[in-house]
């Protein structure tokens, strides 16, 4: 029972965790940091550590990509940037979302 | 000194110490392994160890270039356990379980901030033991019926019980329920620990037996590692226990503190009557006290002296049972602070009672009664049977007073002291009482003890005293006494009645 909740909340973060990464990087490219710091507010993210996997993945389905900047501060920075299809497929994800809250909401109260 | 490993993490070199880089180590292995068979694999890990020599990067500077153990423990938490991950790559089942019982060793109170109706105390406690908050709630408000119980361990909780902030004590709040069983399965698991720890000691001395000198020093530092452990889980179990004993205690003394405010039932356990009386605080400090203003000071300086205390031992208690680490030294100065002025408000108090009691006032008042010679003089000292046994049952000695309660009225008492003496001049028998009290001035003293209240009647030959004086008006505490000279003429004999034999036998 309480396993169950809380397999359906991890569930549930993860489907909107990427919704936000999409987001995000749809406004302009970011580095991983500042993904997290524009994340770390919102209890979306448990620990930093959800979030690679998530990203290679996305990257896998060429929903994003990145490129290599040089750094002052150390070795070079993987700049992630979102492709056209992450575009597509970003405001395809953020209408169903909007679809979703609104119906969902409605049942919920 | 420690021996420093360097290391390259995410292209970056940095110098580790020896313990910290085998935990790190153990880390990227146990990421490894999650993630074996995933596609993409290599470049997660990748990511990982340059977001992990980031945060290092942050962590040294001039004054420390060494990473610490403690350096890549808090990297771990912010980064997060390999079972703490939320993603879908392969093998989610199978480590859904391993998850549960990660979060299981975690179990911790907070507040929960998001579902209050005050602060949310209930909520949270609601969430710790994995009740609905309502019956909490509930609990409150009956044990705030009680005698205020139920609002002065909400106060408490509000401030030692930190507000969950961060999503992970949000988790943590939620985790599991914490039950006495879970109390004891967390013993249990440490009593499992010990055991693993007795047999590697075991393995480890096997292995010394064969191998060579510098192996039986590391088994003789494990065998202390294993002292060690045994002493923890002691010191741990009696934490616990005395943890429990402190807020029994505590909340069983307070009930009885506050209980002692409110017309005192006397409360009981099996046989024994842990009252002393049926007179509650106020109605004491209304008798001691010339002004209702000395009297709030008082009670508040004794809220504050005692509760105080009280509370702290409860707080204590709770912190030894369920372990939270939360320390606020704003708690420990606010408690010293209130002990403090509670002192200070009682030492004022007491000044104002010592002055009233700086002045002594006599009245005498004289009963004559012509007798002839010979006569027999009868002495009769008694009082209503009902008096005697109020009196002598519920009494709160004040001094040589005593002070009972009788259809809600406070009554003073006292035994006189009976004299009796020759009378030698005369054929008269005279009844001389000496009442005194104390007071702030002569007058007030003179004026406190015109409230004694003694009835004597003389007819003939029979001298009729009451067994106690009584002060029914005007009730104050000011020491009253009553001294009763009986001069009887020298030819008459003086009789007692059996209930006066047996007061003179007592007296003298």
């Amino acid at each position: 029972m309480n396993s169950n909740i809380e397999n359906n909340k991890a569930q549930m973060r993860k489907g909107v965790l990427e919704l936000c990464i999409l987001s995000l990087l749809s406004q302009k490219d970011m580095y991983v940091s500042d993904l997290l710091e524009a994340m770390k507010n919102s209890q979306l993210l448990v620990v930093e550590g959800t979030l690679y996997p998530l990203l290679t993945r996305l990257k896998n389905d060429q929903l994003l990509t990145y490129r290599w900047e040089e750094s002052k501060m150390g070795p070079p920075r993987k700049y992630y940037k979102i492709t056209p299809e992450g575009t597509i497929f970003f405001e395809e994800l953020k209408l169903t979302w909007n679809d979703m809250i609104q119906s969902v909401n409605k049942i919920i109260y | 000194m420690k021996k420093t490993i360097t290391a390259n993490i995410g292209s970056m070199v940095f110098h580790v110490d020896e313990d910290a880089y085998e935990l790190l180590f153990k880390y990227l292995t146990a990421l490894k392994a999650r993630y074996q068979g995933t596609e993409g694999n290599e470049e997660i890990i990748n990511d990982i160890e340059t977001r992990i020599a980031e945060i290092l990067q942050s962590k040294i500077n001039s004054a420390k270039q060494v990473i610490t153990i403690e350096d890549v423990n808090s990297v771990i938490e912010v980064m997060g356990k390999p079972e703490q991950f939320e993603d879908d790559s392969k093998g989610e089942k199978g480590n859904q379980n391993k998850t549960e019982e990660e979060t299981s060793s975690v179990k911790k109170l907070y507040r929960d901030d998001e579902d209050k109706v005050i602060a949310g105390v209930c909520s949270g406690i609601g969430a710790y033991f994995n009740v609905d908050p309502l019956w909490i709630r509930i609990g409150f408000i009956l044990t705030t019926l009680l005698f205020s119980t139920g609002i002065w361990i909400y106060l408490v909780l509000w401030i030692i019980v930190p507000k969950a902030k961060t999503t992970k004590e949000k988790l943590e709040m939620k985790g599991k329920k914490i039950n006495i069983s879970n109390i004891e399965s967390s013993i249990r698991e440490d009593i499992e620990d010990l055991k693993a720890k007795f047999n590697e000691f075991k393995d480890e001395a096997k292995d010394t037996l064969k191998k060579n000198k510098k192996k039986s020093r590391k088994g003789f530092e494990r065998f202390f590692h294993f002292i060690f452990s045994i002493i923890r889980f002691f010191v741990k179990s009696i934490a616990v226990i005395i943890g429990i004993v402190f807020i029994f205690l505590g909340v069983f003394l307070f009930i009885g503190f506050i209980s002692s405010f409110f017309n005192a039932l006397p409360y009981q356990i099996g046989e024994i009557h842990l009252s002393i009386s049926n007179i509650s605080i106020p109605a004491l400090l209304g008798v001691i006290f010339p002004s209702s203003f000395y009297i709030y000071v008082t009670i508040i300086g004794i809220i504050f002296l005692i509760a105080t205390p009280l509370i702290m031992f409860i707080y204590y208690g709770f912190k030894l049972v369920f372990g939270f680490k939360y320390s606020n030294k704003i708690i420990g100065f606010t408690s010293f602070s209130l002990f403090i002025i509670g002192l200070a408000l009682c030492l004022i108090s007491a000044f104002q009672v010592v002055r009233n009691f700086s002045n002594k006032g006599i009245v005498t008042e004289k009963f004559i009664s012509n007798v002839n010679n010979e006569q027999k003089i009868k002495l009769d000292i008694k009082s209503g049977s009902d008096e005697t046994a109020l009196f002598e049952s519920e009494a709160l000695q004040l001094g040589q007073l005593g002070l009972v309660t009788e259809d809600g009225k406070n009554i003073l008492f006292g035994e006189p002291k009976v004299e009796i003496t020759n009378n030698d001049k005369s054929n008269e028998v005279e009844v001389l009482l000496l009442f005194s009290a104390r007071g702030e001035s002569k007058e007030v003293a003179i004026k406190n003890a015109r409230t004694i209240n003694y009835p004597v009647s003389i007819n003939d030959s029979i001298i009729k005293i009451p067994r106690y004086f009584v002060i029914k008006d005007n009730l104050k505490w000011r020491q009253q006494q009553l001294k009763v000279q009986i001069k009887v003429p020298s030819g008459s004999d003086l009789v007692y009645t059996k209930a006066t034999r047996e007061f003179m036998d007592k007296m003298n």
